[in-house]
């Protein structure tokens, strides 16, 4: 893409904002005395570009390229509810690590990616946009997948991680994306017999989600205050991009009604484990607060099949809530599986 | 190689820092950053009084009662006196029987002495593992130090990479001391101890064992021998591999999915058998669902003695015998039978998205 049709674009993309309710500026100023000054995509990203395919879905994305080909980059799928920018504040702290660890300038850097899923966030589906089935979000997953390796002429290693419904996503698009050079996969605090246990009390959790807030900052809080995510740094640049702002009302809805994927809840997370234990690349597994495995993932684990890190000060949104540490887990987990990195030192036959 | 593995223990060495300081201060208890070498000759003997208390407690304790922190304490003193004496690669005489993984299953572990034999009339040697995942790792780590005080000579208990402050913060052991003495003393004394224990032992100069497997650093039982073991478990190096490898199919020396150690193939096995003149490696840190299994043409065998592993695993344990001719005998155990059979407690997330 060239850069005039990069800033047709972001100017359609700022119109295409503004009649969402996503003018954040005005917003602060009617909320009086304390101004939240919120944070934009493109504190976190270098680029925001939307990925259109033959259907005519657009998908919004965003990107900044690695540093160079010996760089990986770095794939993020958000759960269900949640946005691309879910994963900001991680990608940003990704490269600021891996930036503070080189010691030359032809080191290493991380390229960085996330998207809205379908009905998330600025994506647009025209093409069965109420199918919520795990097929679709995994189709949906690999097709932007394999446009921006072909937009951007991508020849590194790619490392693809899921929080939630998307590591199932991630998990179960692995098997047919061997040659798009995925290296390794990373789920991020989902275990399928506890998700699928939990299924039970969605019902009263949806019940009693507020409908509507009269302020993004409502909105905020209300997500701190329950803990769904701890960190307020990361939740002004991931919460407000749930809601768009009715132009009637003056109040913001949920972007995406978690209702109408009740028929998939249990065809998000069937045979997930096992999936997860069988797939043949390197895998990693972040669980927030205990390590509640399930009798697959324990087997895996015990026999040495994944590598299991257990964050314990940290909610279910832990790229959220615990970014740096994440961000460390994920760099050490990329450098001890990148084939192109790893030269394992033996001292054997060395000496007599 | 730039290894900076196991994230999950980040957590872990902030917390222990604090913990380490503050109890250096209060007890001059050893520290472990800084080096402690291994003490020469013989232990010194039980007196009669101790025998006496060692055996009051290893009953109190066979009943799956936990000893008062006081007594934990006196028991942690009196094992360093022991363990301190052992060696890198503790020499054990044949017959012996060798036991995996057993993970707090405390009930499971008076199944395995039935299975096997009362000790000490049978000799033991237990590769590691004892605490973690369990509901009962303090009783189970306490009757096994209690044991190996009480017959030095008749029972061997190496570390495992559970054995480690980190891990132990992580995986249950530090909470269920938390619940059951009101404070992370019990812990303390117990993780202090872990860095006295054996890494290694070697069964006959022929059966080379221990927890994980081998390491690209270690050709020979010899360097072993030069490794300074009173440490916290590193999170890489020789003595990370030891406790953290795994056999592999493929040959060579491969990453660990694990994020800490190596995969080693069959070529690495018998080249280590043969430069060392052994017949077998046995280690344990693997589930297998038989309780053993045989890698690499039977150059070395994984034992877990842990049966339905975490009370939802399904797999059997076994133990192995090797007699005075070396001839071996694997026994398979099932979970024991027991009234209270502990409810699996499991968080529930109010959301799953």
């Amino acid at each position: 893409m060239s850069d005039f049709q990069r800033k047709l674009f972001q100017r359609k993309l700022k119109d295409a904002e503004k009649a969402l309710g996503f003018d954040f500026s005005e917003e602060s100023e009617e909320s009086g005395e304390q101004v939240t000054v919120y944070p934009k995509w493109s504190e976190f990203y270098d680029l925001n570009e939307v990925y259109t395919d033959d259907k005519g879905n657009q998908f919004n994305t965003y990107f900044t390229p690695p540093k160079n080909d010996k760089s990986p980059v770095f794939i993020f799928h958000h759960g269900a509810g949640s946005s691309g920018l879910s994963f900001a504040l991680l990608s940003r702290t990704i490269r600021e690590q891996m930036s503070k660890e080189n010691r030359s300038n032809d080191d290493p850097v991380a390229g960085v990616f996330s998207f809205d899923a379908r009905g998330h966030g600025q994506t647009e589906i025209v093409s069965n946009p109420n199918d919520f089935s795990l097929k679709a979000f995994t189709d949906d997953f690999i097709w932007v997948l394999k446009e921006l390796i072909k937009r951007h002429t991508l020849k590194n290693s790619i490392f693809a991680f899921g929080h939630s419904l998307g590591g199932s996503i991630v998990t179960n698009a692995f098997a047919q994306l061997e040659d798009a050079g995925i290296k390794g996969v990373g789920m991020f605090d989902i275990v399928e017999d506890i998700a699928i246990y939990a299924l039970d009390s969605m019902g009263t959790y949806l019940k009693n989600l507020p409908k509507t807030f009269n302020t993004l900052e409502d909105a905020i809080s209300w997500h701190i205050k329950l803990g769904h995510v701890k960190n307020r740094e990361s939740a002004l640049i991931s919460i407000p991009s749930y809601f768009k702002k009715n132009v009637k009302t003056g109040k913001f809805e949920w972007i995406m009604d978690l209702h109408k994927t009740e028929d998939y809840w249990h065809d998000w997370f069937t045979g997930l484990s096992k999936k997860f234990v069988d797939l043949s690349t390197s895998k990693l597994l972040i669980l927030a607060g205990t390590d509640n495995l399930d009798k697959e993932l324990m087997i895996g684990q015990m026999q040495g099949k994944y590598q299991l890190v257990v964050f314990q000060d940290t909610g279910h949104f832990l790229q959220e809530d615990t970014p740096s540490k994440t961000a460390i887990t994920i760099i050490d987990f990329w450098r001890r599986n990148d084939n192109r990195q790893v030269i394992i030192k033996s001292t054997w036959g060395s000496k007599k | 190689m730039d290894l900076d593995t196991d994230v999950q223990m980040e957590d872990a060495v902030e917390l222990d820092t604090s913990l380490e300081e503050e109890e250096v201060n209060s007890t001059g208890d050893y520290s472990f950053n800084q080096p402690f070498q291994t003490k020469e000759g013989p232990p010194p003997e039980l007196s009669s009084q101790n025998i006496n208390q060692l055996d009051e407690w290893i009953e109190h304790l066979s009943k799956c009662q936990p000893l008062s922190e006081e007594n934990v304490r006196r028991l942690c003193k009196m094992a360093i006196d022991v363990l301190q004496f052992e060696e890198n690669v503790q020499p054990v005489n044949v017959p012996v029987t060798i036991c995996g993984d057993v993970h707090g299953q405390f009930h499971d572990l008076m199944e395995l002495f039935k299975i096997g034999g009362p000790c000490p009339d049978t000799n033991y040697l237990f590769m590691g593992d004892y605490v973690d995942r369990g509901y009962y790792s303090v009783e189970t780590v306490s009757y096994l130090v209690a044991m190996k005080v009480r017959y030095p000579n008749r029972i061997t208990i190496l570390r495992g990479n559970h054995e480690s402050r980190q891990i132990t913060q992580v995986y249950g052991f530090y909470d269920e001391c938390l619940r059951k003495y009101g404070s992370a003393n019990v812990w303390k004394l117990f993780t202090d101890l872990f860095d006295y224990f054996p890494i290694t032992a070697l069964v006959d100069n022929k059966i080379f064992c221990l927890h994980g497997g081998l390491s690209p650093l270690i050709e020979t039982i010899d360097q072993v021998r030069e490794l300074n073991r009173i440490q916290e478990v590193p999170h890489e190096g020789p003595m990370c591999d030891l406790l953290w490898s795994d056999p592999d199919d493929r040959g060579g020396w491969g990453i660990s999915p694990r994020g800490a150690g190596f995969t080693f193939g069959q070529d690495i096995s018998e080249q280590f058998n043969h430069t060392n003149g052994l017949s077998l490696i046995a280690r344990a840190h693997q589930l297998v669902m038989e309780g053993y299994s045989w890698s690499h043409q039977e150059s070395v065998v994984t034992i877990f003695s842990a049966p339905n592993y975490c009370y939802r695993c399904g797999n059997q344990a076994a133990i192995m015998e090797v007699d005075e001719q070396h001839s071996r005998q694997f026994l398979q155990y099932d979970p024991s039978v027991r009234p209270g059979e502990p409810t699996v407690t499991r968080k529930t997330p109010d959301y799953f998205l």
